[in-house]
């Protein structure tokens, strides 16, 4: 179970637009028809492969509801990414977008890769929210866009993992000082050259030393 | 309306005395000398005795709580200059939530910290002198913040909590203190740690915040588990981020922590333990409790998810380190600690069982190695602490218990003593366990020890219940006799005679093993559980059943308790069997015994006194499976029972039920002993025939009626014991009530007739028996057939022959008739014990109905009472409303006033206005909101109580109309 990165990331957007679903869609191969609504946060996790690297991600689902907007966003420090979700079928969902963004500007750090998501691509039928729309105001806000189904799993794994694929990059180009913990990445071993030396995990990568603790 | 003050007024009221109130007087004193800015040199002068007041007197805290708390977060707020001021002010604030070692009920720290928390803007304002912005801020002023909030976590006020969660990263500012300067980690890591516990959002929000890593690091610098109280610290934080958390279990988990902890248990060379690092180790066992075991929600795979990675870690090997006497040298308490966490890995998974059974140990300090379970098993025999002595024996029995080929091999180990033992210590389990039953040195407590593990090995194990049979000890001391030449002896000969030597010792005042003979009842129980062969051993052995039968009439003379139900159930096994082998006569021999030496009624009363004890105790262990220490008045015996376990509990209460059919069955069939075949054309064989039939009918109606009149008083005792709760049960109660009356009735009649009967019959026997010599004289002709010219040679020796037996028949059955009667005597004490339940029962029902009655119209009056006052409250709101207006016409008319005095005072002064009419406000609100629940709670008690009423037959909507109607 060794990993060369880990990345927090961070799951937001209103109560009802399948968060919780993505993320279930994403760990366990499932989906979920009955809304479990969310209480705070959840916690999830999975390893993924970049260009051969271990990356494990570590995931955490907040609660949409408004009432847990005070908890949840103690969350958005030291995330590396954001899927910031809507729900295709319903406009209102979409509107808050603004809102979300704000949010995520206040008390994420300002290199977090924000993901937009239009979740519910299976009911394109009771669409409420156009491709285009989503498309034109992620380049608005500088962010990536995909549509998403977690019920089908079309766009699930490939929502989690291009979002680490730009982390990845931008660490390749320097953005990010991996050693500052706030920005919500984490180096193991095997980061630095491709020789496969192992991390093992729970261990700060700098102590060398045998004796752990 | 001051509803601020409120809590601490009645405190103060309470606590007042001549020297309190001079306190009160001193701290508003020092507090108006603080507030005067003219005098800068006094103030700080004022602040310093101010502390020193509030450290010395409970009421001087309580004083400043109640009216120092705004103007000393003013002096934080707005006077941030003057570090020594704040400073001054800060600690001023912890010193008022100080704990004291109290007597009396009130608790000032409590009570302050719950005024200081819920002012929002309070803890804001502490939290904001720990933002990272304030990393230049006075080292000493962020000490005392983060002591503050320590000392406000430490009252287990849920306030706090709440306030850091809902301000911005708060969690994370207060976690980032962990990288701080010593000192101030220090006291992070014990405000986070009481925080925990109040808040499982703060556990989850920490983890997320990477506490894992950052206490990792910690322990890893203060030098692992050999490190001071500070690891002992990151380690209590860590159980209690992990305690109950499955989240942040999982987190643990995924992060890759679980490797740390085998890293962290393992101890680093021999060397003896220090205190604290015993502590550490207990901690860190403490976490992998938390991990493998006791996990609330099962819905993980605990054992792919944690436990095979933990073994993989070399948890096992760091666990069996600890748990060993030699080697580490840990402390008792420690190792009862690692052989639970062992006995946890255990249960939980096939790897770690199989390690058990092979792992080999250091165990002497000749540094011979034995098996690991050689040495778990001397510490369940000889440990002299108590815990280590469970753990050990709680061990063995995870080992056994799921894994049957574990079992097996460990019996597999005993082997029959050989006439010229081994010099030495025993190498083996078997061995071991050997000389524990019979050995020179043993002694009574040892032997309970060893029948308790023995029960392990023979629970449910039909070869180990065989093996154990042929088991035969040689050439050692005998518990009796003192002769070294004894005959070899079975182990069920040894049980048996322990058994009357630890009863002989309870009864002769040794106070030494208490639990022995149940242990070792406990054991032969176990022992003859379907295994027929043992029980006909236990039954065929010279002098056992004699033994047993006066053990348990010894107990039935006293109170009856469990040595003697025991006992009984022993007994039963035994007859049990032989009623149902070939041997036609065992089982009613038997029964003639214990109806001689104890009499049927109380045997059966016996029997099913433990029936009803084994259904009490599964009931107590299913609803708190873990609550032995609460017992307080429990004796021996019944801490006991509870600790058997529902199987064994189960299985006596099967037993019992065969022992009731065994014994009707007995009375029902003729027997064959007693019916003679070569009399039948004689009138005195009619008459003895029909007397002996009379009485086998009548002693058959009247163990029909004992057993019924015993299974029916179970019933209402059983509801009685826990008629406190549930409507199910008051259900069953009220059945109860109309159904004894009926059956018991008739009862009485059928008793009554009994006895006549009886006195008729035994009449009847004595007069024949009288005639027996009669009968005698008389010729053979006259009493027997004709005679028959083909049967010469018989004719002389018949009445002969017939006479003896006839007199022999007689005095049986005038025996038998005595027992008949005795037993009916019992059955009428009984019966009228019945009746006298039956009553009370009766009357309790009447009276708990009127009670319901009253609670429901209490509740009803209560309802109405929540309704005006939530009313009163609601025209309270309004005028405070009004006084809100009122104080902001005032507050712009001071405004006024103030126009040219200092800036910030005049601040203040705002600041303090709109803080004071909010709280009002909140305060009302708040006020009205728990009206409103009091009003719900107050509606659902009604439900509730109506819907007992219903079950109790009573229309409840008309009498909630009467209550309405009064
Ligand atoms: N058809 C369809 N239904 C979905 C999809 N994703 C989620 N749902 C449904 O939407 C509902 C809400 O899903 P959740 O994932 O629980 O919503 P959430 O965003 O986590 O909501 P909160 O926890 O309250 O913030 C559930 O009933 C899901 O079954 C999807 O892709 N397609
Ligand atoms: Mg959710």
């Amino acid at each position: 179970m060794s990993y060369a990165y880990l990345f927090k990331y961070i799951i937001i957007g209103d109560t009802g637009v399948g968060k919780s679903c993505l993320l279930l869609q994403f760990t366990d191969k499932r989906f979920q028809p009955v809304h479990d609504l969310t209480i705070g946060v959840e916690f999830g996790a999975r390893m993924i492969n970049i260009d051969g690297k271990q990356i494990k991600l570590q995931i955490w689902d907040t609660a949409g509801q408004e009432s847990f907007r005070s908890i949840t966003r103690s969350y958005y420090r030291g995330a590396a990414g954001a899927l910031l979700v809507y729900d295709i079928t319903r406009r209102e969902t979409f509107n808050h977008l603004a809102s979300w963004l704000e949010d995520a500007r206040q008390h994420a750090n300002p290199n977090m890769t924000i993901m937009l998501i239009g979740n519910k691509s299976d009911l394109n039928h009771r669409r409420a929210v156009s491709t285009e729309e989503g498309e034109q105001f992620a380049k608005e806000h500088g962010l990536v866009f995909l549509e998403t189904s977690a019920k089908t799993a079309h766009n699930v794994e490939e929502a989690f993992i291009n979002t680490a694929r730009k982390i990845y990059e931008k660490i390749d180009q320097g953005i990010f000082d991996v050693s500052n913990e706030s920005f919500g990445i984490k180096v193991g071993y095997g980061a630095g050259g491709g020789n496969a030396q192992t991390v093992r995990p729970g261990e700060a990568p700098a102590a060398k030393s045998s004796s752990c603790c | 309306m001051n509803f601020l003050g409120a809590v601490g007024r009645t405190a103060r009221n309470a606590l007042r005395t001549a020297e309190g109130s001079e306190d009160d007087k001193l701290v508003a004193q020092l507090l108006a000398r603080v507030a005067d800015k003219e005098q800068v040199e006094d103030r700080k002068e004022a602040l310093t005795q101010l502390c020193e007041t509030v450290s010395r007197s409970e009421q001087a805290q309580l004083a400043l709580g109640s009216s120092g708390f705004l103007q000393l977060c003013a002096i934080v707020q707005y006077e941030q200059a003057d570090t020594e001021m704040v400073q001054g002010s800060l600690e001023a604030l912890v010193l008022s939530m100080a704990r004291r070692p109290r007597t009396k009920g009130q608790n000032p720290a409590a009570i302050n910290a719950e005024l200081f928390a819920r002012a929002h803007g309070n803890v804001q304002l502490v939290m904001g002198l720990l933002k990272a912005g304030q990393q230049m801020q006075n080292p000493h002023i962020r000490l005392h913040a983060v002591r503050l909030l320590a000392a406000i976590a430490g009252t287990g006020t849920p306030r706090l909590s709440e306030a850091i969660l809902t301000s911005p990263q708060g969690v994370a500012t207060l976690m980032d203190l962990l990288n701080d300067t010593e000192a101030i980690r220090n006291e992070a890591l014990l405000l986070m740690t009481a925080l925990a516990t109040t808040s499982s959002e703060i556990q989850k929000n920490a983890a997320s915040e990477g506490a894992f890593q950052r206490l990792f690091g910690i322990v890893r610098d203060e030098g692992g588990a050999d490190g001071g109280i500070v690891v002992q610290d990151c380690m209590q934080l860590l159980n209690n981020l992990l305690q109950d958390h499955q989240g942040n279990q999982l987190l643990f988990r995924e992060m890759g922590y679980l490797q740390s902890l085998p890293a962290f248990l393992k101890l680093q060379g021999t060397h003896a333990i220090s205190k604290q690092t015993a502590a550490n180790l207990s901690c860190g066992m403490l976490t992998l409790h938390w991990l493998i075991a006791d996990k609330k929600v099962t819905s993980m795979d605990t054992n792919d998810l944690f436990v095979a990675p933990l073994l993989q870690a070399g948890c096992f090997e760091a666990l069996q380190m600890l748990a060993l006497p030699f080697g580490g040298g840990s402390p008792a308490r420690l190792r009862a600690q690692a052989l639970g966490c062992l006995a946890d890995l255990v249960k939980m998974s096939t790897a770690a069982h199989e390690k058990l059974m092979s792992a080999k140990v250091v165990a002497s300090r000749s540094g011979a190695q034995t098996m690991l379970l050689h040495a778990v098993l001397r510490a369940a025999l000889y440990s002299d602490d108590k815990d280590e002595q469970h753990a050990a024996l709680a061990l063995l029995t995870a080992f056994c218990q799921k894994h049957a080929e574990g079992q097996e091999a460990l019996a597999a180990t005993l082997l029959p003593t050989t006439s010229n033992p081994q010099p030495g210590a025993p190498r083996t389990f078997g061995e071991e366990l050997m000389l524990a039953w019979s050995g020179r040195s043993t002694t009574l407590q040892v032997v309970g020890r060893a029948a308790s593990i023995s029960t392990i090995l023979l629970r449910s194990s039909a070869a180990s219940k065989q093996r154990f049979l042929n088991l035969t000890f040689q050439n050692q001391v005998q518990p009796d006799q003192g002769s070294s030449q004894a005959p070899s002896v079975l182990l069920m000969q040894l049980c048996i005679t322990w058994l009357a030597q630890t009863v002989n010792a309870q009864l002769a005042g040794v106070r030494a093993a208490p639990e022995a003979p149940f242990q070792l009842l406990h054991m032969l129980i176990t022992w003859l559980l379907d295994c027929p062969p043992a029980a006909m051993l236990l039954a065929s052995m010279q002098g056992a059943m004699s033994t047993l039968t006066t053990m348990a009439r010894i107990r039935v003379q006293g109170k009856s308790d469990l040595l003697g139900e025991m006992i009984a159930v022993c007994l039963g096994q035994c007859m049990v069997a032989t009623s149902s082998q070939a041997a036609p006569s065992g089982g009613s021999e038997m029964i003639d015994l214990l109806a001689e030496k104890v009499g049927i009624a109380s045997y059966l009363e016996l029997v099913s006194n433990l029936t009803q004890r084994c259904a009490r105790s599964s009931a107590i262990s299913a609803e708190s499976p873990k609550k032995e220490d609460s017992s307080q008045q429990a004796s021996v015996g019944e801490m006991f029972m509870a600790s058997t376990g529902p199987e064994f509990q189960a299985a006596v209460g099967r037993i019992c039920q065969q022992v009731q059919e065994v014994i009707i069955a007995a009375f029902q069939e003729p027997r064959p002993n007693l019916s003679v075949q070569d009399m039948d054309e004689t009138g005195l064989r009619q008459q003895f025939t029909a007397l002996e039939r009379q009485l086998q009918q009548l002693q058959r109606r009247s163990h029909a009626l004992l057993l019924e009149a015993t299974s029916k008083a179970n019933i209402p005792a059983a509801a009685l014991a826990d008629s406190s709760s549930q409507s199910q049960h008051a259900r069953n109660h009220s059945s109860d009530t109309t159904q004894l009356p009926v059956s018991s009735k008739p009862q009485a009649d059928a008793f009554r007739e009994l006895m006549q009967q009886t006195a008729g019959i035994s009449n009847s026997s004595r007069l024949l028996s009288q005639s027996i010599p009669c009968l005698m004289m008389l010729k053979p002709p006259q009493v027997g057939p004709a005679p028959r010219p083909d049967h010469h040679g018989m004719l002389s020796s018949m009445p002969d022959a017939r006479v003896p037996q006839l007199e022999a028949r007689a005095a049986s059955m005038e025996r038998r008739t005595a027992v008949a009667e005795a037993e009916n005597s019992s059955l009428q004490q009984q019966l009228q014990s019945l009746q006298a339940q039956h009553l009370a029962l009766q009357q309790r029902s009447v009276s708990e109905q009127t009670q319901l009655k009253d609670q429901l119209h209490r509740s009803e009056e209560k309802a109405r009472q929540a309704q005006t006052s939530a009313q009163q409250s609601q025209t309270e709101l309004q005028a405070l409303s009004n006084a809100y207006s009122d104080l902001e016409a005032h507050a712009f008319s001071l405004e006024g006033q103030l126009k040219g005095t200092d800036r910030s005072q005049d601040r203040s002064v705002e600041e303090h206005i709109a803080a004071a009419v909010a709280s009002m406000e909140q305060e009302a609100e708040e006020t009205q909101n728990d009206l409103m629940v009091c009003i719900g709670e107050e509606q659902q008690k009604v439900e509730r109580l109506s819907e007992r009423l219903q079950h109790m037959g009573v229309d409840v909507d008309k009498l909630l109309c009467e209550v309405g109607d009064e």
